[in-house]
């Protein structure tokens, strides 16, 4: 089966920015174009729509995937047709945004098959019978690079051109760039870890030296803790018989401090006897004193009213049997009596004070006794003026009332003087108006009036014009005589209320004077009450200043009978406490050379105890030593696994790089084993010319300028003329080095079979002549190779699509490529 | 029907004599004999051709790793 492109639709690929659908189902398909027209986008897309990606980017890796996206487009759009020989079609078609999954979908016979990557994948790679990507570019889809390099490649470009097209380029990369010095430098690395561990253990001591110190010191160390628990045994011992020493003598020490102490008392006791005459007429001297003393208590007792102490003492019998008893019997009544003279003391003074408070009150009360006496005196003269006036003017309501007719009649006489004054300016008036007119009837009534009337007119005017006069004069009399009542009748009010207060003061000034008469005689009575008790507190502090001198007599007379009776008690006490001293048989030697054997001990004891240590901080210290020495020791070990490791490692590494070189040289001779008779089939047919009548490989190794061993391909022709093999490269012309390479490529399109019937070259040989268009016609008709799609900028080439219709009866069509700028490529049809 | 069927089997055959990939495994089985060894041969050769030398450098230092966690 074979299989050829019908026709490939594109946009957004590269240097396609618009759609562009091209008819490719012809023999052999012409693509010319200038530089940068897009003619290898244009077979880089047929490449994308088989594989999803193209050689520049999985291979060689000198482009991204999103770069195949065209600047100006937003995603790619690859449809590719495919026809088989049987007139099946397969349609593939890619879509791919810069970002973002790629979708692809199969079609077959217009139905859609699988529309997921990987299944798409697995029946692609079915339909096209196995061709991988790598394959495809080195049988299918052959670039100028691989041609110049055949052609006129140095011989290390031309060697891995060679190998490439055998597929076996990649072990030899792989066997230079093996990245060996990774491992070596960590190698180095771990290395120079383990050289410092070493050092750092040779500065350490040996662990057998430290082993050994540390057995001796723990044998050290139990011979010390076996005479250390001797020592402590020995030491107990010691200190228990220490402690019963100092027992002794403690008790020793205490005995003595207690004779010394019986011994001072009896000393003192017998100082003290030994002022009287004798012991023995100490009881009745004390007798004597107590019973003189018991009358005086007893007197006074009774005189100050102190009963039943009284009682208690007058019961007491006094003699030398019972002496010291009645004695604090004496001093009890003592003591009642000086509370007795305390009572009094104390009421003394609050007769006192009660005394002084009557005073003050007595004194404050005098005080305002005279301040009204003198108030009352003063206002005696107010009484006298009061009666004065009263007699002069008569009571208050006369007054009264006389200021009110007074004013009544002050009224009365204002009024009568303002109607005359009416009167008499009618009168006048009337008078005028009758001399000016000179008429006799009344202006008024019409009247005639006669001489009389008017003369009497005149005469009343005049009679009240007098009468005027004299009220006029009598009116300021009248009111200066109101105005002195009324100032009379002030005043008398005012002295009403003075002589009323005035009474009020005398009766309290009576009052006054009855307080203090009381205030006096109680004082009076208080004074006579303290002279009362002052006489007795007198008496009773003289008896008992007296009496206290007698009670301390006989008390210390007491003491020293009692001193007396006590004096035989210590001496037999005395002799008891010596015998005791006597019995403990105390030795201060024998403290004395315990305490020396128990120090001797405790010095020893301290000496092992501080070897003990000495011996412990050594021991700590070999112990930490031993301890880092063995970290060492393990840290070095783990270093030497690693670099074991590593080494192996290494090993591996090496042994894979050689193994590379090895299989590449195998297969190397197993592929020119089955190449080279192919190569002379081709060669024998294509080659037109006797000269040469067949084509070797030969392989030299050489070392390169890097120093690697590399295999050099030297491609040998057969010379018919003296049978030598000379090397094609330099002894043959660019038109036979160029059927050379075809002959390569058909050979190696003939090696690895599969259904894709189509060659696509890119720029293949610069200068094509007849040979090589006869021989790529031969081609199409002679192999499996169906299709040929060549991409140039040689115009040249346009004779194989001529002479291939018109010679071989192909079917063939020339497509002009042209970059426009921004829309990107367009194709035109020629 | 048979003759599709030889058809195939042809292909296969050839197929087989000159699938590179399946020829440069056995070679390379049989240049390094040890089977681990092999693995790792085949999986650097792998490494090499899909990612690029930067990523077999990644492997084998990774592989270090490993080894010095090991040790560790």
């Amino acid at each position: 089966m074979s299989i050829r492109i019908k026709e490939v639709e594109v946009y957004g690929f590269r240097a396609f920015n618009e759609r562009i659908k091209v008819d490719l189902d012809y023999d052999i398909v012409l693509l010319i174009g200038g530089v940068g027209s897009g003619k290898s986008s244009f077979l880089d897309a047929i490449e994308y729509a088989l594989y999803g990606t193209t050689y520049d980017v999985r291979e060689r890796k000198s482009i991204r995937l999103e770069d195949l996206v065209n600047d100006f487009a937003r995603e790619i759009f690859v449809r590719l047709k495919l026809i088989d020989s049987n007139g099946n079609e397969y349609e593939i078609v890619r879509r791919r945004k810069r970002e973002g999954r790629p979708k692809v979908e199969l079609y077959i016979n217009g139905e859609l098959v699988a529309n997921e990557t990987r299944k798409v994948e697995e029946r692609l790679k079915e339909i096209l019978g196995g061709i991988t990507l790598d394959e495809f570019n080195r049988y299918i889809f052959i670039r100028r690079e691989i041609l110049d390099a055949l052609i006129y490649g140095q011989p290390i470009r031309r060697s891995e051109a060679i190998d490439r097209l055998f597929g076996i380029a990649s072990l030899e990369e792989a066997f230079r760039l093996m990245p060996l010095r990774e491992v070596e430098n960590e190698i180095k690395r771990i290395k120079e870890l383990i050289e410092r561990k070493e050092r750092e253990i040779s500065l350490l001591k040996r662990r057998e030296e430290i082993e050994e110190r540390l057995k001796e010191i723990d044998k050290e160390l139990k011979e010390i803790e076996y005479e250390r628990n001797r020592l402590q045994e020995e030491k107990i011992v010691y200190s228990k018989e220490y402690d019963r020493l100092r027992e002794i003598e403690e008790r020793y020490s205490r005995l003595i401090r207690e004779i010394t102490r019986i011994e001072g008392i009896v000393e003192q006791i017998k100082k003290d006897v030994k002022n009287i005459a004798s012991i023995d007429v100490i009881p009745s001297r004390v007798v004597v004193l107590a019973e003189k003393l018991k009358d005086d208590i007893l007197s006074k007792m009774i005189q100050f009213l102190a009963g039943a102490e009284a009682e208690e003492i007058e019961r007491a019998t006094i003699d030398e049997t019972n002496i010291l008893n009645i004695i604090p019997a004496l001093r009890k009544a003592l003591e009642k009596l000086e509370k007795i003279e305390n009572e009094y003391r104390l009421e003394l003074m609050d007769l006192s004070e009660q005394v002084r408070e009557i005073k003050m009150r007595y004194e404050a009360l005098r005080g305002i006794y005279e301040r009204l006496e003198s108030e009352v005196l003063e206002k005696e003269e107010v009484r006298e003026r009061y009666e004065y006036i009263l007699k002069k003017y008569g009571s208050r309501k006369d007054i009264t009332r006389r200021v009110e007719e007074l004013e009544e009649e002050l009224e009365r006489t204002r009024h009568e003087y303002e109607y005359e004054q009416a009167l008499l300016r009618v009168l006048s008036r009337t008078l005028g108006i009758l001399e000016r007119m000179k008429k006799t009837e009344c202006p008024v009534c019409l009247r005639e009036l006669n001489e009389g009337y008017v003369r009497t007119l005149k005469e009343r005017i005049n009679k009240i014009i007098g009468e005027e006069e004299e009220r006029v004069r009598s009116i300021p009399k009248k009111e200066k005589q109101l105005t002195k009542l009324k100032n009379i009748l002030r005043e008398l009010l005012d002295l009403e209320v003075k002589v009323v207060d005035l009474e009020d003061k005398k009766v309290r000034l009576e009052e006054l004077e009855k307080q203090i008469e009381e205030e006096k005689r109680k004082l009076d009575e208080l004074n006579d009450i303290i002279n009362e008790v002052q006489i007795k507190l007198r008496v009773l502090t003289k008896f008992l200043t007296e009496a206290n001198k007698s009670m301390r007599q006989l008390e210390n007379m007491s003491s020293l009978l009692q001193k007396a009776k006590s004096l035989k008690e210590y001496e037999r006490k005395l002799k008891a406490l010596k015998s005791e001293i006597a019995s403990l048989g105390y030795d201060p030697s024998e403290v004395k050379r315990t305490i020396q054997r128990l120090e001797e001990v405790n010095l020893r004891l301290r000496a092992i105890d501080s070897k003990y240590k000495e011996l412990i901080k050594e021991r700590e210290e070999l112990e930490r030593k031993i301890k880092e020495v063995k970290k060492i020791e393990y840290e070095l070990e783990k270093y030497k696994v690693k670099m074991r490791k590593l080494e192996e490692l290494l090993e591996q590494l090496r042994r894979i790089k050689y193994a590379y070189r090895s299989t590449q040289s195998l297969l190397r001779k197993r592929m020119l084993s089955r190449f080279i008779p192919l190569l002379n089939e081709v060669f024998s047919n294509i080659y037109p010319h006797k000269d040469y009548d067949a084509l070797n490989v030969r392989v030299e190794v050489k070392r390169t300028s890097e120093g690697y061993e590399r295999s050099i391909y030297e491609i040998m022709a057969h010379r018919t003329t003296d049978g030598a093999w000379v090397p094609v490269l330099s002894r043959l012309s660019d038109g036979q080095k160029a059927l050379v390479a075809l002959t390569f490529i058909i050979t190696l399109s003939k090696l690895r079979p599969h259904n894709l019937g189509v060659l696509l070259l890119d720029e293949p040989i610069p200068n094509i002549d007849y040979e090589c268009r006869k021989a790529l016609m031969d081609t199409l008709s002679s192999t499996r190779i169906k299709q040929l799609i060549i991409a140039t900028q040689n115009p040249e080439y346009m004779d194989i699509a001529i002479k291939g219709s018109k010679e071989y009866g192909l079917k063939s069509k020339v497509y002009k490529l042209r970059w426009t700028g921004k829309k990107g490529t367009i194709i035109e049809e020629c | 029907m048979a003759r599709n069927s030889i058809q195939k089997k042809r292909i296969k055959e050839e197929k087989n004599e000159l699938d590179m990939e399946k020829e440069l495994e056995n070679v390379l089985k049989e240049v390094l004999k040890d089977k681990n060894t092999y693995e790792q041969a085949l999986l650097i050769l792998n490494l090499f051709r899909k990612e690029g030398i930067v990523a077999v450098r990644r492997h084998i230092r990774e592989i270090v790793r490993r080894i010095l966690e090991e040790g560790m």
